[in-house]
């Protein structure tokens, strides 16, 4: 399998087969960590929400033949997990009792729910029938099984705009959420109060284009049960951008109230990192310059990195390595290399594909990064 | 506390009252008795028996319900006595001279009543699911049916009467014939257990569920509009209005309906908050706070001054239905019985089996529910040769020996002339056959190629009794083979392939053949040259200042004495030329015209 291509650029959709991919003959069930990023922003129209594409390269930890990884004090605490090593094993084994209570002893909402995006990731949608067939009335299986349809369906549908997807994609897109959410309603009629499921429906929502109204009442039921809840946030970002027929003005005072209202040192912050990245895709490398380059966008990020990664009270949890990878880039791009190769020492080579594919070819932007990040902070 | 006593053998209720006296005269006979040919028959007696009540000094109605017919009057006791002598004397001797002019009126006041398309999908053409249809076969009852029905439903045995006063007033007396009790219908069931929606023409989103009868399901309705108050108005802010209603289907059953309006912009967070709702009651999430709060609430109720009296018309309605006259005592003590876990019971069950109406070209396939016309339980297809309609090769029409049939890719539908609960006949030949099951198929001869000779074959299967013969159509808006050919779907129309042609019945008639849910209109064919605009404004530039130049130039020849007859023959001549533009232009305004009453 190749790697995978920028959505934007129009590669072709990723065809997945429509139904139940065998775990143990998926690519990258040999690199358990691929595919372990958290729903994120996206180039194209639509980001897949857990299920990447399955990488051909070594994935995160893994040096990459030929460029010598620069030695560091380690990786800052949450970027290695062995929590989510556990749950993804577990998931690997088939032992439900073990996975289950992997995920379950995860302190927060959205840690489970970076966990739960770790294990969807698979398309793994046979494991879960059975797991429901055994256990019919457990709503976090339930979850799973919703969570893994929709990452199914966003495979068919590929990552690339709209008129990118063929007729018989989108019909198969629409049935896999058809089912997604059938699937969820059960699990919350049965546990209200399960948030990651909530979070699941938003992206959900956003799939099936329901309207902002719809996507909205399923985020505030997520933070209604967690407060917070940035898998819920980060997904509702993507359906009030202007790529979903939302605005930038309602983008940006969404990510303002959800950074002002998130406790000190939360990930949250990562909510500014992420609306600039996505102004950035519209722009030509020339006006991407120029765009970073604007004092205002460059206090901006820096303040937020202030509050995040750079600060010593920060507190990611299992969002870390996405979280440093994010700043990384954005700290890059204002040219603010001592916090950019702060964020770079942290991961000590633990890189996710987001945001690096929004540039090209995810391995090979975040080893140029680093090492010019690396290089300019030492002189 | 509710006394029974009896008047000429009529079963009778009296409970006293602090006002006026007000008495009812209710018989078990409704909508749901009635086939889809003799629909609206109850009514039309009922508004026929009121006739000569004319305008009185006193407060008097006459209503008819999916299975009661009630008369009720309000006044002294001589004008109730007055009144119920009137309404029997109307009854066993219809003014019979008034049919037309009832119908009429009937016809007007049906044009404002709402149709339960709701219960028309759930039961199907009978009994429950007539509430759900037009009265297409009133025009065509006699004299004779009508006053048949008369004597066979509204008699001494099928009848009670309630009074709110002190005793039954002095003098009155009931004379009506003799006949048995009829018991309620039993509610049929058009759709395999499971989740259904339809769409139409709403605002509005509403919900059905069919339950078991008694305590259980009237808290349920009752908890249902807490819960739906909270979530869509106070919570969410979608809905200004929330209503859940609870009606009886036969012995046994009985439908918890739910409706809430909104913002178009708020359509589907109504949708998914409802369902939620819905499915997290049934799950077990009944808030014991609201089941104390709806007992408070029947409690308060029923220790009214005149919570008797009001309590009569329901009273009435169960000794119709064959059971015993309960006291309020009795009523609060199943009322305080109903457990949370009985309140949950019957939420699983409307759950189970809840349809939703949405608005037209709504999505909802995400709730889990299925389109209605794709769940029905499949009839199976007829046999005989396929007939591929001329619009769409891919939808033919079989009319075999004993039924029709309509397949197309996604669905086959079948009415078999042994379970036709109507066929519409229009003169010009189109048919629409109506299951029993609520299937409708439109045959349109131009479609299908159908000569008379086939359909009249297509009649003469059906029972003469079940035929229903419709005013003729206007003449433009009858299908020609053009109509369906291939001009007519050349893709310009942007309101794609015709897919079920244009419904021969206007508003209120079921177009069958549209979405799995589509009860709208189906998209007609493309109004034929619309095209001719432009030649139509180019023969205008033509003609008009032609026409002006050749009137000044035979004027100015009027007037002149020296025009010699070879002008005059030039003149009449050129005149030719502009006459055939207006010929033209005539012709392209009829052809015009005709389109838009299609695309209409």
């Amino acid at each position: 399998m190749s790697a995978p291509g920028h959505p934007a650029a129009g590669y072709p959709a990723q065809a997945y087969p429509a139904a139940g991919y065998p775990a143990h003959a998926h690519p990258a069930a040999a690199y358990p960590t691929a595919g372990a990023y958290p729903p994120q922003g996206h180039p194209g129209a639509s980001h897949p929400p857990a299920g990447y594409p399955p990488q051909a390269y070594p994935a995160a930890g893994h040096p990459a033949p030929g460029y010598p990884v620069q030695p560091t004090a380690g990786p800052a605490p949450g970027v290695m997990s062995p929590e989510l090593d556990r749950i993804r094993t577990a998931h690997a084994a088939r032992d439900w009792p073990a996975l289950r209570q992997g995920i379950q002893a995860l302190p927060t909402a959205d840690e489970r729910m970076v966990a739960c995006t770790a294990v969807c990731a698979h398309g793994d949608e046979e494991f879960y029938r059975s797991v429901l067939a055994a256990h019919p009335q457990d709503p976090l299986a339930m979850t799973l099984l919703g969570y893994t349809l929709l990452v199914t369906g966003w495979a068919i549908r590929g990552g690339g705009w709209a008129n990118t997807v063929s007729r018989e994609q989108f019909a198969a897109f629409q049935e896999y959420l058809h089912r997604a959410d059938a699937v969820l309603i059960d699990a919350l009629a049965r546990q209200p109060q399960l948030a990651e499921a909530w979070a699941v429906r938003v992206t959900v929502a956003r799939g099936l284009q329901l309207s902002p109204a719809e996507a909205r009442r399923r985020y505030q039921q997520a933070v209604r049960h967690a407060p917070h809840l940035l898998a819920a946030q980060l997904s509702l970002l993507q359906k009030l951008l202007p790529k979903w027929s939302g605005s930038w003005e309602a983008a940006e005072e969404f990510v303002r109230t959800c950074v002002a209202e998130a406790p000190p040192g939360a990930p949250n912050i990562v909510l500014v990192a992420e609306l600039h990245l996505e102004r950035m895709l519209g722009l030509s490398a020339a006006q991407r310059k120029e765009y970073f380059a604007r004092p205002e966008v460059r206090t901006q990020i820096l303040d937020a990195a202030r509050r995040g990664p750079l600060a010593p009270d920060f507190r990611p949890g299992l969002r870390a390595k996405s979280v440093y990878n994010t700043f990384a880039l954005v700290l890059a791009l204002i040219e603010e290399y001592a916090g950019a190769a702060h964020c770079f020492q942290a991961l000590a080579g633990q890189m996710s594909d987001a945001p690096w594919d929004y540039l090209g070819q995810p391995m090979e932007q975040f080893v140029l990064y680093r090492d010019r990040c690396l290089r300019e902070a030492r002189r | 506390m509710i006394r029974q006593t009896e008047v000429d053998g009529i079963p009778t209720l009296i409970a006293r009252t602090d006002g006026p006296m007000t008495a009812g005269l209710m018989f078990r006979v409704g909508m749901a008795d009635e086939t889809l040919p003799l629909c609206g028959i109850t009514h039309l007696v009922e508004h026929l028996a009121l006739h000569r009540h004319g305008l009185a000094d006193y407060h008097y109605n006459g209503t008819t319900s999916a299975t009661e017919t009630h008369f009720l009057v309000q006044g002294s006791p001589e004008q109730v006595v007055a009144y119920l002598t009137g309404v029997c004397a109307g009854l066993t001797n219809l003014p019979l001279e008034r049919l037309q002019t009832e119908k009429s009126i009937l016809e007007t006041e049906a044009n404002g009543r709402s149709l339960n398309l709701l219960a028309r999908v759930r039961h199907g053409a009978r009994d429950y699911g007539l509430t759900g249809y037009p009265t297409w076969g009133l025009a065509q009852l006699r004299p004779e049916d009508v006053q048949g029905w008369a004597s066979a439903w509204f008699t001494r045995g099928n009848a009670v009467l309630w009074i709110a006063g002190d005793d039954v007033p002095g003098g009155l007396r009931l004379h009506l014939p003799d006949g048995p009790r009829r018991p309620l219908p039993v509610p049929s069931q058009a759709l395999p257990e499971g989740r259904a929606y339809l769409t139409t023409q709403t605002d509005s989103v509403t919900f059905d569920g069919l339950v078991g009868r008694g305590a259980a399901a009237m808290v349920y309705t009752e908890v249902l509009q807490r819960r739906l108050f909270r979530d869509l108005r106070l919570e969410g802010g979608y809905s200004y209005t929330v209503a859940t209603g609870y009606e009886r289907r036969g012995e046994h059953a009985a439908a918890v309906t739910a409706m809430a309006d909104t913002h178009p912009d708020c359509y589907d967070a109504v949708i998914g908050a409802t369902v939620d709702a819905l499915a997290s009651l049934a799950a077990g999430h009944v808030d014991e706070g609201d089941i104390a709060s709806v007992k408070a609430q029947f409690r308060e109720n029923h220790s009214l001054p005149d919570a008797d009296a009001g309590r009569l018309p329901s009273m009435a309605c169960e000794l119709l239905a064959g059971r015993p006259v309960r006291t309020a005592a009795d009523l609060l003590a199943e009322i305080s019985a109903v457990e949370p876990a009985a309140v949950a019971a019957t939420a699983a069950r409307s759950w189970q089996n809840g349809l939703l109406k949405v608005r037209d070209g709504q999505e909802v396939e995400w709730t889990g529910f299925t389109g209605f016309s794709t769940h029905r339980a499949p009839v199976p297809p007829v046999s005989g040769a396929p007939r591929p309609a001329r619009d769409d090769a891919e939808r033919r029409l079989v009319l075999g020996s004993d039924g029709v049939s309509l397949q197309s890719p996604a669905l086959t539908s079948t009415v078999r002339f042994d379970a036709c609960a109507a066929l519409l006949a229009w003169p010009d030949g189109a048919r629409q056959a109506i299951g029993a099951d609520g299937t409708t198929i439109a045959v349109e001869p131009t479609r299908f190629g159908l000569d008379a000779a086939a359909v009249g074959t297509l009649t003469a299967g059906v029972h003469p009794a079940r035929v229903i013969w419709m005013p003729p159509r206007d003449p433009g808006e009858i299908p020609t083979e053009q109509s369906w050919g291939p001009a007519a779907d050349d893709g310009r129309s942007g309101r794609g392939r015709g897919k079920g042609g244009r419904s021969p019945v206007g508003s209120g008639g079921p177009a069958g053949n549209g979405g799995p849910g589509g009860y709208g209109a189906p998209a007609g064919v493309r109004p034929p040259g619309t095209p001719s605009l432009v030649g139509l404004i180019g023969l205008y530039v033509l003609a008009v200042p032609l026409s002006l130049f050749l009137l000044l130039m035979t004027l100015l020849s009027i007037g002149d004495p020296e025009s010699d007859s070879a002008l005059w023959v030039a003149l009449v001549v050129t005149w030719f030329v502009p006459a055939f533009f207006w010929l033209g232009i005539v012709l392209l305004h009829r052809h015009r015209r005709r389109g838009r009453r299609w695309a209409g």
